[in-house]
């Protein structure tokens, strides 16, 4: 998807930033379409990571039951663009912590990317109330509690 | 047959509502609970992003990012 999406988009001043492990052939295909290729990652570099992203994207095309990397999206303080698909559906709420787009339209993804690139105000509101996901200590409780009942 | 182990279960539980709704289209009079998955250390990460980011140079981009495997 990201590779129809993204040659259409009015980018100016914008980069896409792709990072973890890829099949050659997609790295070539990054290249091609001027998209930076980072490679895999580890963990600890998350951070580092993150601080350099202004938004996310996820065009994902199944349901996801859940998703970590939305998490760790958002304990990096960044809001995302997903699929209103699964649970990405559930957690993204449209034009506060990200912008939620049918998973398989190109035009609305346009859309979205090139919104987010233009409304700067947008940017900030969404970054500010990107809220941090829930801990392993956290969801131990909620376990901890339905254990007690 | 996993409809009856589940009806047996003390308790359901899905990690959204999402997947939580496609459990009960195939069991609709199941009771299911959710409660998302934690991850390690969400503050740190933010504390650590954020003192990162304010090291960035302001040069104007808009950096999108994806973090992902693609592969066939």
């Amino acid at each position: 998807m990201i590779f129809k999406v993204w040659p259409l988009v009015a980018k100016g001043a914008a980069e896409l930033h792709i990072y973890g492990a890829s099949d050659i052939q997609y790295i070539q295909r990054c290249k091609d379409l001027g998209i930076f290729y980072h490679g895999p990652y580890g963990e600890a570099d998350l951070p580092q990571i993150l601080s350099q992203i202004d938004v996310g994207v996820m065009p994902a095309q199944v349901q996801e039951t859940f998703s970590y990397t939305l998490s760790e999206f958002f304990a990096g303080g960044v809001p995302v663009i997903g699929s209103d698909y699964g649970a990405l559906g559930d957690r993204i709420e449209s034009g506060v912590n990200g912008l939620k787009v049918p998973h398989d339209d190109i035009q609305a993804w346009v859309q979205a990317i090139n919104l987010t690139i233009s409304d700067a105000s947008l940017r900030d509101r969404m970054k500010q109330n990107v809220r941090l996901p829930d801990s392993i200590e956290q969801m131990g409780a909620h376990y901890a509690e339905l254990y007690a009942k | 047959m996993l409809g009856g182990s589940l009806r047996n279960a003390a308790a359901l539980v899905a990690p959204s509502a999402s997947t939580a709704r496609l459990m009960r289209e195939v069991y609709p009079d199941l009771d299911i609970k959710v409660i998302g998955h934690g991850i390690r250390g969400p503050e740190l990460i933010r504390q650590a992003a954020d003192k990162l980011r304010s090291k960035r140079p302001g040069d104007g981009k808009i950096r999108f990012g994806m973090i992902v495997t693609f592969c066939r």
